[in-house]
């Protein structure tokens, strides 16, 4: 009996089986706070939950946000040092990520992580800031890679704002849009919804958004970024003063005037506008295109107004007076996972040891598409999706509610979506042109040096900028240039100081 | 009373009666229009609202929005913390406030003033936000709700009106009291407290309705979806998007903050309240009319 | 001398029940009050979460130097100022006229029917108010809808920096005076009638006994509110002006509170820059105190802390 005992011992070892058992054989718990959570859904009761955290042997607690206080509360957590056990952050801000890190506030990821967990560290290096994320030469968060294995996305990445605006009433009133539109017929489009009422309700919205986006998207018309510091001729300067921004704001108020813009625009949340759109008053908006945002608002749309997506909506590209597309570079990463300094290091590991897997080639089909013989199989070496039991085919954020945090943990979702066969195949081909038209015209650059840039000064800079253009576009009877250059003036006692630092540092 | 000094009025409509009544019915009319219009809203689709944002009627009647948030939403939770801090809270901070509001208005021990100066400064100087978030990290009393019962409740300025009141009783009852060799516990119990019957009881609605209301701390302080109480999950509702960004089919991104669920939750908690207030109407009055008149 | 302290601790002595009612309310303004004032300090820091408030290095006057290049705690300096002292003119006295009129009215159930309608409001948070307001205000609301059907043009209302404040004060009456002017009303209705008649006979109108009668009799009752309107208008403004804020009026709208929220919430925070802009508001506080102990003062001849 021994004998057999011993040599089936030997046996499960070579397997490799029994190293599996003593890595997860501890149960651990933790609390997690990731993506956007609301206090409503219940995310540790679903099949893919269950599946995950048998399979590492924990059971976690979420600490639900909403997607708007997400920054707020993340920052009173840290600074107070209550935060949950991992914290996955969007709107992700190097300065505090530095201040934090240099007081101690987060935990360090443990040494070798690199080689221990290499799914992971790949995906850290995709994401293409693995060094910028050091702090004195320690790791102290994890970025999340937007595009990896399968969207085909190659050197710079473009932000995906795209403007929506119904095909429907552009046919009828016999305008073609392309793939990419200027301003003068942009405006042209939205002022004919309006005087022709396409909506049907005596009060059709134009082009409706959040003061952000729409700050965004003239800016983008004018060709400049209006936010941060950039090298202008080997010197530091402040966006915000470039004539361009004025320019922008001009044709933003002038826009405003004309009426083609949400009267309401400055007290919307970014929700309110895309709740315009998607119900059918609002004849465009600008905002988020990934695949699933894409897809979201178009379900949502059919909704509300019973109408088919396919035929209403569809997407375009700015360009500028010469038709030349407009693009902006932004990051290949969407969040940043942070460790709480009171994590217990067997916490750790296991959280890093599942987020390896969720990077993993066989995590992500887990986690973006569901369980294994229920969602999807293996034919033929593809990947075959699986339709519910009426034949519909349902997305996996509305099969599994803990989706919403484990989607967080690895590459976003976005990436898969080029390849996943239950998206809608439709968007998938739109968002693809769309990003095709993009790199093949001009795109504002980011400036990495400014990103991963820390100092006091540049902690204690933050003007809320965009709020200063709504400002300027809704007020009437006053003098735009006079009170921009104003507020440049008032405000150099706050930007003056970063530039310095920065050409200190950088000048040459 | 007043019935007699009506009496002895002319007994015709003038033409300022006229003029009152038409204001006073403007303001009505000004104030409930809102009300019923939320109320319209909360019965009504999304799709009706956004044609028809004013409407004196459902044009599309529903009572998703009620179902949604009963079903799904956090409400009976927050109503079954809110319910529990309330309770608790006044409690401990009646106790804390009335006994300080005696203490001092007891005419001289040693220490007084000094003790009142100290109160009185807090009213208007605090450490601030964060010195006291972080004291409650450092009492271990992040997610838990007993730091919103234990930090919302007392109050300076409620401590000086009881004190006032305190003040009022005829200083006879008190000596007969003494000479009956009752201590200033017993008095306290048996003689002052009873006198102030309507004027506590018009502070514990104060301080009970302050809890209800409480949203701040409770928004910085808890964490947990199952602490949350009713004004923090009114608030995500209504205040925040608390829909889910990449959102791919209809239903989460439709029910999500939709005007009507909104109103709907708004109608959700204050309609017990605004219930149950006519009941202690009688009492809320009779006390402030007595602790003012006395003052 | 030995008599002196013997004297205290027999007072002492006869006094400890009234010190054994003071500590629970003691330890509560010790324990949740002066313990975090050691947050003051930080004013003149520069805030280490690693090294807590104590161990931070000191800038010195850094931060309050940084207040003044920056515009916009400046502007909230202001705003904090201004609204706090109008609310006091525009505010107050809303509750009290309106239980006037309201005390005019013939017939006791209409009145009380009205009564009871104009609590409702109180009941309600400011987030809902504001989207109310938002409903009724915004270009595609109820009021502008009117005004169309009528043949005019929409007005962006919200957008109007002039009309912020006004609306302020106005929504604030809105919700609160119909709750504040019960306490007048019964204050009103204790009033012995007899002084009537005597103001009667003397050949005093209505709006001569309104003024003569009903309103010296009730003084004692306005004093007390008085006191708590400052209270309430010290500690309470912050909600209602978060939720009303937009970019478009925010040079006249932000207040310390609501500053101090965005730059402690919304950015890289620097508490000891919140703590010094904080401290700001305490000055403003005391400053309304003494306001409120002048006018007590004068109104019923002894102070607020006699």
């Amino acid at each position: 009996m021994k004998r057999f005992l011993s040599l089936l011992l030997c046996l499960m070892l070579v397997a490799g089986i029994v190293p599996a058992f003593a890595e997860y054989d501890t149960h651990v718990s933790f609390t997690i706070n990731a993506g956007h959570t609301n206090s409503e859904m219940d995310y540790t009761h679903d099949s893919l939950y269950e599946m995950i955290s048998g399979k590492f042997n924990f059971d976690f607690e979420v600490y639900p946000v909403s997607k708007d206080k997400q920054k707020e509360k993340i920052i009173t957590w840290v600074n107070g040092g209550t935060m949950p056990d991992s914290v996955t952050m969007r709107d992700f801000d190097y300065q505090m990520y530095v201040t934090w890190a240099e007081q101690g506030l987060l935990a360090p990821l443990p040494e070798g992580w690199e080689e221990k967990y290499p799914d992971l560290y790949s995906m850290v290096q995709t994401s293409g800031i693995y060094e910028q994320m050091k702090v004195d030469g320690v790791t102290y968060g994890i970025p999340h890679a937007t595009f990896a294995r399968f969207s085909g996305m190659q050197g710079t990445v473009v932000s995906h704002l795209s403007v929506y605006y119904r095909k429907d009433w552009a046919q009828k009133l016999d305008i073609t849009i392309g793939d990419t539109i200027t301003l003068k017929d942009y405006e042209a489009y939205l002022k004919a919804c309006i005087d022709n009422d396409m909506a049907g309700n005596g009060n059709t919205i134009g082009f409706t958004d959040d003061p952000d986006n729409l700050c965004n998207l003239f800016m983008l018309f004018s060709g400049v970024d209006h936010d941060a510091f950039r090298k202008v001729d080997g010197k530091y300067v402040w966006n915000f003063a470039d004539p361009g921004v004025l320019k922008g704001i001009q044709l933003a108020r002038e826009a405003y005037e004309m009426g083609v813009i949400d009267p309401d625009f400055y007290l919307n949340e970014s929700a309110d506008a895309t709740n315009k759109f998607t119900s059918g008053v609002a004849a465009s908006m600008f905002i988020n295109c990934a695949i699933s945002s894409y897809m979201g608002y178009k379900s949502t749309f059919e909704e509300s107004t019973g109408l088919n997506g396919g035929e209403c909506i569809a997407i375009t590209t700015i360009a500028d007076e010469d038709g030349t597309p407009l693009g902006i570079q932004t990051n290949n990463w969407w969040a940043v996972t942070m460790f709480s300094p009171e994590i217990k290091p067997e916490v750790q590991e296991r959280l890093l040891a599942m987020m390896d897997w969720i990077c993993s080639e066989e995590g992500q089909l887990n986690v973006l598409v569901g369980i294994e013989g229920k969602d999807w199989e293996m034919a033929d070496g593809v990947v075959k999706v699986l339709p519910e039991a009426d034949g519909t085919y349902k997305a996996t954020i509305d099969k599994y509610n803990s989706y919403n945090v484990f989607r967080t943990q690895g590459i976003l979702a976005d990436d898969y979506s080029f390849i996943n066969p239950s998206n809608d195949q439709d968007v998938v081909a739109q968002v693809k042109q769309m990003y095709a038209t993009r790199k093949q015209g001009k795109i504002i650059l980011m400036d990495m040096d400014y990103e991963f840039f820390s100092s006091d000064n540049k902690a204690a800079y933050s003007l809320k900028l965009s709020d200063e253009v709504a400002r300027l576009i809704v007020t009437k009877d006053i003098d735009v240039e006079a009170e921009w250059q104003k507020f440049i003036n008032d405000n150099a006692g706050i930007w003056q100081p970063v530039v310095d630092d920065l050409n200190a540092a950088f000048a040459n | 009373m007043t019935e007699i000094r009506k009496k002895s009025r002319l007994n015709r409509a003038t033409g300022w009666d006229v003029l009152i009544v038409i204001i006073l019915t403007l303001i009505a009319i000004m104030i409930f229009l809102p009300f019923y219009n939320a109320v319209v809203i909360s019965l009504e689709t999304n799709r009706a609202y956004a044609l028809h944002p004013v409407s004196m009627y459902p044009v599309e009647f529903t009572l998703r929005n009620y179902a949604h948030l009963i079903e799904k939403g956090q409400i009976g939770v927050g109503y079954r913390n809110t319910i529990f801090i309330t309770f608790a809270g006044t409690v401990l901070s009646m106790f804390a406030m009335v006994a300080m509001a005696y203490a001092f208005s007891r005419k001289r021990f040693p220490g007084k003033k000094f003790f009142f100066l100290l109160m009185m400064f807090t009213m208007f100087f605090s450490g601030g936000m964060i010195p006291t978030y972080l004291q409650f990290k450092n009492l271990g009393l992040i997610n838990s709700v007993w730091a919103i019962i234990l930090y919302s409740g007392v109050s300076a300025y409620n401590i000086i009106i009881l004190k006032n009141g305190f003040e009022q009783t005829p200083p006879e009852l008190e000596e007969a009291a003494k000479i009956d060799g009752a201590n200033d516990l017993v008095i306290f119990l048996r003689v002052e407290l009873p006198l102030q019957g309507a004027l506590l009881a018009t502070f514990t609605l104060f301080t009970a309705v302050g809890y209800w209301n409480e949203w701040f701390w409770s928004t910085l302080l808890i964490n947990s979806g199952s602490k949350m109480t009713l004004q923090v999950v009114l608030k995500a509702i209504v205040a925040e998007s608390a829909a889910l960004e990449d959102v791919s089919t209809g239903e989460a991104g439709l029910d999500a903050f939709a005007q009507g669920i909104k109103m709907a939750a708004v109608m959700l908690t204050m309609v017990p309240i605004m219930c149950l207030y006519p009941f202690l109407q009688k009492y809320f009055v009779k006390g402030v009319l007595v602790g003012s008149v006395k003052m | 001398m030995r008599t002196r302290l013997n004297r205290l601790g027999r007072n002492i002595w006869q006094a400890r029940y009234i010190y054994m009612l003071l500590i629970p309310g003691l330890l509560f303004f010790i324990i949740f009050h002066y313990v975090p004032m050691n947050g003051v300090v930080l004013a003149f820091k520069k805030f280490n979460a690693r090294l807590g408030i104590w161990g931070s290095p000191s800038v010195g006057w850094a931060n309050f130097e940084r207040i003044f290049r920056t515009p916009d705690a400046l502007t909230a300096i202001k705003n904090t100022f201004e609204i706090n002292l109008s609310r006091l003119v525009f505010q107050f006295p809303a509750a009290i006229i309106l239980a006037l009129l309201l005390n005019e009215m013939r017939g006791t159930r209409t009145k009380r029917i009205y009564q009871t309608i104009y609590t409702f409001p109180h009941f309600l948070s400011w987030v809902v108010v504001s989207s109310i307001l938002s409903n009724f205000l915004a270009s595609g609301g109820l009021i502008n809808s009117v005004i169309v059907s009528l043949g005019g043009t929409r007005v962006n209302f919200l957008a109007d920096t002039a009309l912020f404040r006004p609306l302020l004060y106005l929504t604030h009456n809105w919700k609160e005076m119909g709750w504040d002017s019960i306490i007048y009303m019964a204050a009103i209705a204790g009033i012995d009638p007899t002084l009537y008649e005597a103001a009667t006979v003397d050949g005093a109108g209505r709006m001569q006994q309104v003024f003569h009668v009903t309103l010296p009799s009730i003084l004692s009752t306005i004093v007390i509110l008085f006191i708590l309107q400052v209270g309430r208008i010290m500690n309470a403004g912050f909600e209602q002006i978060f939720y009303m804020q937009n970019p478009a009026v925010m040079k006249v709208s932000d207040v310390l509170d609501t500053y101090i929220y965005s730059i402690t919430f919304k950015a890289t925070p620097n508490y000891g820059f919140s703590a010094a802009v904080g401290l700001f508001k305490s000055a403003i506080n005391l400053v309304m105190l003494l306001v409120a102990n002048f006018a007590v003062k004068k109104a019923s001849g002894s102070g607020l802390f006699a």
